[in-house]
């Protein structure tokens, strides 16, 4: 690997590391390469010798402790914030956008155990009128009173069978919504990807 | 030898050799080598650390149609390194606790 190439590779992996910091490493390295040369070294000696490009600003990002991220700035704080303000139409419609289809897709999804339990608790009702109104049914007419309690009991059946529907289906989408939400958070905490 | 020593170390080297004379990244190098061991990505870091906190100056001089970037030390460096040698004295006492030929009875 000769100067440049060395120097490249640099830079490609500090390309997140803010442009003047990189460049006073760059301009560092630059130096100190051309001063093995011409102490008597080959180029290719003199990289060899510094090691390899990727170690290098391995060490140096790590050294920094944590990862600087490089905002678009147009490095005066206050026209930074006028202009997060002016933009707001732009960027605060499409903020708007994405979290109002969040919204419903959570929406969506919480509408299946949301149909059951309703159909637990409507077939409940039905059951306890059914079953508690047959015997006056049954004073004017056996039959059809029988009818009813069979109704009202076939309806506990059912609303039990959803109960367990609901709550084994909001368990399962309890966990879904968890890690939607995770996905949904580690879309805005990305930071910089440093190899 | 413990990273965090040597490193604390290798300042107090740098300063060593800038107050003697200014000097540039490869023949710092190559003077503090002659003592302990120094990588070019170890320097860099100490460098930086230096300059922020003032210890040293910095200045470009051309040298063969190439900008060359010499490190001066400040009066606050002076200072700083003479306060560590003059901190030695109590090191040494540490190091012969350490070691267990200090007597405190």
């Amino acid at each position: 690997m000769n100067k440049a190439e060395f120097l490249n590779e640099l830079s490609f992996y500090l390309q997140n590391m803010n442009d003047s910091e990189k460049n006073k490493f760059i301009i560092y390295y630059d130096e100190m390469i051309s001063d093995y040369v011409e102490n008597g070294m080959s180029e290719e000696g003199a990289v060899n010798k510094i090691g390899s490009p990727k170690k290098i600003a391995e060490e140096l990002l790590d050294d920094y402790g944590s990862v600087k991220l490089n905002f678009p700035s147009t490095g005066s704080r206050w026209l930074n914030i006028i202009l997060t303000v002016i933009g707001f139409p732009l960027w605060g419609s499409v903020l708007l956008a994405f979290l109002l289809m969040v919204l419903s897709v959570y929406l969506i999804i919480w509408c299946v155990p949301f149909a059951t339990g309703a159909g637990c608790v409507g077939f409940f009702t039905t059951s306890i009128i059914g079953i508690v109104g047959s015997p006056f049914v049954m004073i004017k007419n056996v039959p059809i009173g029988i009818m009813q309690l069979g109704t009202g009991i076939a309806s506990i059946g059912i609303s039990l069978l959803l109960g367990f529907a609901t709550i084994d289906l909001s368990k399962k989408i309890i966990i879904i919504t968890k890690n939607l939400n995770i996905k949904l958070v580690g879309l805005f905490k990305k930071k910089v990807v440093i190899r | 030898m413990d990273i965090q020593l040597k490193k604390g170390l290798l300042e107090f080297c740098v300063l060593a050799v800038l107050n003697k004379s200014d000097s540039y990244g490869y023949q710092i190098i190559k003077d503090i080598s002659t003592c302990v061991e120094i990588s070019e990505s170890t320097l860099y870091p100490i460098l930086k650390r230096l300059e922020a906190g003032s210890y040293l100056d910095t200045y470009s001089v051309e040298y063969n149609g190439r900008l060359r970037k010499y490190y001066k030390i400040t009066n606050k460096g002076k200072d700083y390194m003479k306060e560590f040698l003059d901190e030695w004295q109590q090191v040494m006492e540490i190091y012969y606790f350490i070691k267990g030929e200090r007597n405190y009875e």
